[in-house]
């Protein structure tokens, strides 16, 4: 089999896990990257990549989330473009248009979101979990120092999640901003089910864009639904971690590593940010407790950040996740919270019992590593598209 | 900073472009000199990465929002990213990257992965076809002709001129600039 490989220029956290799976199965490849600034229209891109596709005879393209100009270009050749996302939600505006081309095959690694496209009829996307590399991550080893420098209580490596949900509610009239201030407290409670995107009617984000253009008639501003509705999953999960990080800072040490410093937290250490292949795998080895607190807008499936916690033999402590629940015994794998006040006395317990700490990492991380393997994974990604 | 501007025609659109050379006057003391005579047929600016602080050059780089960048012998392939990936893969542009000896002067920096924007010009034909073969992450690879880094008579420099003139007009084709 020969794949060529899209990689956005950026980099993606996956990519090098990626190939070497690819090269202990014998799959050749060849990467080409790319920096869009529109990820829908680029005429130079398309030729360009058009004229890599045409010198050499691929089996597929292959590409960590999904990219609809390298669908269009396959499209076009006939050639199968098979796309694995790690982002939820994809993030691609107006994706619908390339979505449902015969070449693709889409995989998401939330349930909940892949029936939600199989139902509008894309029945090339499919739920494929995430994969972790636990070989490489077994060989990563700690000296002294780094154990000393990673070393803490409770560590949460992710951003902050400063979203424009308070200016989009700022310019809402006050029934509006009533009832979205309501759907914010309610979901905020509830873990495992999103339910804002049923209680954002069309009439709804009608009425909040009626009444931005009566603040500007001059305005072409219009926020879709989606927007709003990943704004409100931004601000909720903002609120989880900032609570959750602030009140366990006040009972023992708290790391963050993140790239942007916030200045509400209290007394957490802010470490900077830390690289996802070397220094990362050392933070969940060296710290006793591993919080994942998942952005809200992901419904069941089981982020990137759990993967690797498992994958390097870190204890975890995740807020529920059906998925996660699905794969993963609560309190013999991993252990999960329903609520901050759950997470805040979990944590206490936890950070008191070495032993049964050790018994949970060591148990999950066996189960990720059997489980969860990229060549487990890429089997089932080959076998549906039929490679 | 001062750029120059030249003006092009670009989808009907009457457009300015902005040019910046990157080059490395400590490792190549022919740097200045051949981004001068480059300048004066593209215009354009100059920044030289010898001694600078490469994190906080590259995003003034990325700063200046260029439309082209054009470097000379990898000048700025020191910029890497965490994963050790070439930071000028980020910035959304077109890049001509101009060698003036074999490749395999270059070792390292000449293997690292260039993103489907960035064009490599090689002086030797026969080299260039080498490294169509053996460099597979480095994907516009193309000949650079007739345009010397050391021009030894007032003849050869003005022939010189006139080749990064043609240069720069089948480059802006190639790019669709």
């Amino acid at each position: 089999m020969k794949l060529l490989i899209f990689e956005w220029a950026a980099g993606t956290f996956t990519y090098n896990d990626l190939v070497s799976s690819f090269d202990e199965k014998g799959i050749s490849y060849r990467t080409v990257s790319y920096q869009f600034d529109d990820k829908n229209e680029d005429e130079f891109f398309e030729w360009r990549f058009s004229k890599v596709l045409d010198e050499d005879d691929y089996d597929a393209v292959f590409s960590v989330n999904y990219f609809p100009l390298v669908a269009k270009c396959c499209h076009s050749k006939g050639l199968k473009y098979i796309s694995w996302s790690y982002d939820n939600p994809l993030d691609v505006p107006d994706i619908e248009r390339t979505l449902g081309y015969a070449e693709n095959h889409v995989f998401v690694f939330d349930r909940i979101q892949a029936e939600g496209y199989r139902k509008k009829g894309f029945s090339n996307v499919y739920h494929m979990p995430l994969a972790v590399n636990c070989k490489r991550l077994d060989a990563v080893k700690l000296t002294k120092q780094e154990q000393q420098l990673y070393s803490s209580d409770v560590s949460f490596v992710g951003k902050m999640y400063d979203s424009m949900f308070s200016q989009y509610l700022s310019l809402m009239d006050e029934y509006c901003r009533g009832y979205i201030d309501a759907l914010v407290n309610t979901q905020s409670k509830i873990y495992g089910y999103w339910f804002v995107n049923e209680m954002l009617t069309d009439d709804l984000t009608a009425r909040i864009n009626r009444h931005f253009k009566e603040l500007d008639p001059a305005t072409e501003f219009v926020l879709p639904k989606e927007a709003l509705s990943y704004a409100i999953g931004a601000q909720i999960t903002r609120n989880d971690r900032l609570i959750l990080l602030n009140l366990l800072a006040k009972r023992m040490k708290v790391n963050i590593y993140s790239w942007e410093k916030c200045d509400l937290l209290r007394n957490v250490n802010y470490m900077g940010s830390c690289n996802y292949y070397d220094q990362m795998p050392k933070v969940f080895k060296a710290s006793s407790i591993n919080l994942n607190i998942t952005l809200k807008i992901l419904q069941s499936g089981i982020p990137l950040r759990v993967m690797d916690i498992l994958g390097s033999g870190g204890f975890l402590l995740s807020n529920f996740q059906p998925e996660l629940a699905e794969n993963f015994i609560d309190g013999q794998d991993v252990v999960m919270y329903e609520s901050i006040e759950d997470a805040y006395d979990k944590t206490l317990y936890y950070i008191q019992h070495d032993d049964l700490r050790r018994q949970i990492a060591a148990s999950g991380h066996k189960k990720i590593s059997e489980q969860f393997s990229y060549e487990k994974q890429l089997s089932g990604i080959f076998e549906i598209a039929k490679l | 900073m001062i750029f120059i501007f030249i003006y092009f025609k670009k989808s009907d659109k009457l457009m300015i472009m902005k040019i910046l050379y990157l080059i490395d006057s400590k490792k190549y003391n022919y740097h200045k000199r051949l981004a001068d005579d480059f300048i004066s047929v593209t215009g354009g600016n100059v920044i030289d990465t010898a001694g600078a602080d490469p994190g906080k050059q590259y995003y003034d780089i990325a700063e200046e929002d260029p439309d082209v960048v054009i470097t000379f012998d990898l000048a700025g392939h020191e910029f890497r990213t965490g994963n050790d990936t070439l930071s000028l893969n980020n910035i959304y542009t077109r890049f001509a990257h101009i060698l003036f000896h074999r490749s395999s002067h270059y070792g390292r920096e000449l293997k690292a992965r260039q993103n489907l924007s960035m064009f490599t010009f090689i002086p030797s034909g026969e080299d260039a076809g080498i490294c169509r073969r053996d460099l597979p992450e480095v994907p516009n690879i193309d000949n650079f002709v007739n345009i010397s880094y050391k021009p030894e008579s007032d003849s050869e420099q003005k022939e010189n001129l006139a080749n990064i003139a043609l240069w720069w007009s089948d480059f802006k084709r190639k790019a669709m600039l």
